[in-house]
């Protein structure tokens, strides 16, 4: 089942853990905040991964919630 | 890039007792390249004093901990640090970190705010009706972090004196490599007691999570387990209960900020990130970094291989980041300091921490108005964190 995740600016402090565990999903950009990669997550892997990540994120500021319908052309990697 | 030929310098500077950043800092951060340093055990390595370096360090997985096992890291101590999660690297650093982290979200430690409190008060009534002076460290800012990590993880509070002893040749400085076993055998051999114990009685705690996940998910090994209870109990009270003396000193050098503290309470939180901003826990940089390939870093070319060693205290104080950064501002915006660290190994315990220190300051504002230093303050020498040996107070 694919994953859409996102990044609450409101919580997120930039502090990495993220773009650390999966470089390929979250990038900490210059102004010192993450952001996702990959807006759709299908690979089984890879969604297991970014489900870790939402769990190791020590603001809460990751977000990864399930997509019935994902849009096309937003396949993941 | 820097050439191949480098002064070598000893580290780390100076002998680091009291909360003075050594001047060095400054002057290294504003050269060229990285620093080039050898510390009293181990091999040479790179030093990373400057925020977006150390910050570009922490942050990139082509560096890694788990390499330093197979190599004589660069540390002041003779024992190399003992296993544990910040000697793994992702994925099996995730695998382990996704067990503990749902214990530690900012909506679960708020939870443990009221008892945290309670406790807080608890010991400070204690001081109030033993009568002035006390000692801020026995009396205060060793038994909050104690309480709180024992009733998490389900150790038995009475075992405190016995861990105490193991804790701090933990973070000593002078033990050989064998006194250090000797103590964390020791340690180790308690810990797997209590394990055995929960097994057979689980309980609501951290350590009964670690046991179900091993015992029913097959999630981490019996040697992990054991490995990160003992983290977990050193690491969830040490740091603490040497930073709560340290702020507090601090504070008592400047009683403009108390006084600002305790008429708004709202300004805690930004005090706390401050301050630990501001306070240098550790001594030196230690956990080296080993680059897995050849990585630039703030003009050095790191060849893979070669240990970088990060210095936070000194990317805290660096003024390419921090205007005025000698200067302890509350009202610091967007105050991304690096003392709980970053990237991956960021602190684990950081909201318990700030939670613990910051229901410190509300304690001491509201219950010990007029608190004082009472006597000479003798700090600790030949241990990895900084702090005060003794903290005498009245009020």
């Amino acid at each position: 089942m694919p994953v859409e995740v996102r990044v609450d600016r409101g919580r997120c402090r930039g502090l990495g853990l993220c773009s650390g565990m999966a470089p390929e999903h979250f990038r900490v950009t210059s102004n010192g905040y993450s952001v996702p990669l990959v807006p759709v997550v299908r690979p089984p892997d890879d969604v297991a991964l970014v489900q870790d990540v939402a769990r190791c994120c020590p603001m809460e500021a990751v977000e990864v919630t399930g997509v019935e319908h994902p849009v096309a052309g937003e396949a993941g990697r | 890039m820097t050439t191949e030929t480098q002064e070598v310098l000893d580290y780390p500077f100076g002998a680091a007792t009291g909360l003075e950043l050594d001047p060095r800092y400054a002057r290294v951060r504003t050269a060229k390249g990285l620093t080039r340093v050898q510390p009293p055990h181990g091999e040479q390595a790179w030093l990373a004093t400057r925020y977006e370096d150390v910050k570009a360090v922490l942050g990139d997985r082509r560096f890694s901990r788990a390499m330093g096992r197979e190599r004589d890291e660069p540390r002041t101590t003779e024992a190399p640090r003992p296993d544990g999660l910040l000697s793994m690297d992702a994925p099996q650093h995730t695998r382990l970190r996704v067990l503990l982290a749902q214990a530690f979200t900012p909506r679960r430690v708020e939870l443990q705010r009221p008892a945290v409190r309670a406790i807080a008060e608890e010991l400070v009534g204690a001081m109030k009706a033993k009568g002035a002076p006390a000692e801020l460290i026995e009396d205060y800012a060793l038994p909050l972090p104690v309480r709180v990590i024992c009733s998490m993880l389900g150790v038995p509070l009475e075992d405190r004196e016995r861990f105490a002893v193991w804790t701090n040749a933990m973070v000593s400085m002078t033990l050989t490599a064998d006194e250090t076993a000797r103590h964390f055998g020791e340690m180790a051999g308690y810990i797997t007691g209590l394990i055995t114990r929960r097994r057979a009685e689980p309980a609501d705690d951290l350590m009964s999570l670690l046991i179900q996940a091993r015992d029913d998910g097959d999630r981490l090994s019996e040697q992990e387990l054991l490995i990160l209870c003992v983290q977990l109990l050193v690491a969830g009270h040490e740091s603490t209960s040497t930073q709560i003396p340290n702020f507090v000193h601090v504070l008592l050098e400047r009683p403009e900020l108390l006084e600002r503290i305790a008429a708004d309470h709202s300004v805690i939180p930004d005090a706390v990130e401050e301050l630990m901003r501001f306070v240098p826990l550790n001594v030196d940089a230690v956990f080296a970094r080993y680059a897995t390939e050849d990585v630039e870093v703030g003009g050095t070319l790191v060849r893979a291989g070669e240990p970088v060693l990060v210095e936070i205290s000194s990317a805290n104080r660096d003024a390419a980041r921090f205007a005025d950064p000698d200067e302890i501002r509350f009202d610091r915006p967007g105050n991304q300091h690096v003392g709980f660290g970053h990237g991956i190994h960021h602190c684990l315990g950081a909201q318990l921490a700030r939670l613990e220190l910051q229901e410190t300051l509300r304690a001491i504002v509201v219950h010990l108005p007029g608190l004082r230093l009472a006597g000479e303050v003798e700090w600790k020498s030949r241990t990895l964190l900084r702090g005060p040996l003794k903290l005498p107070v009245a009020w």
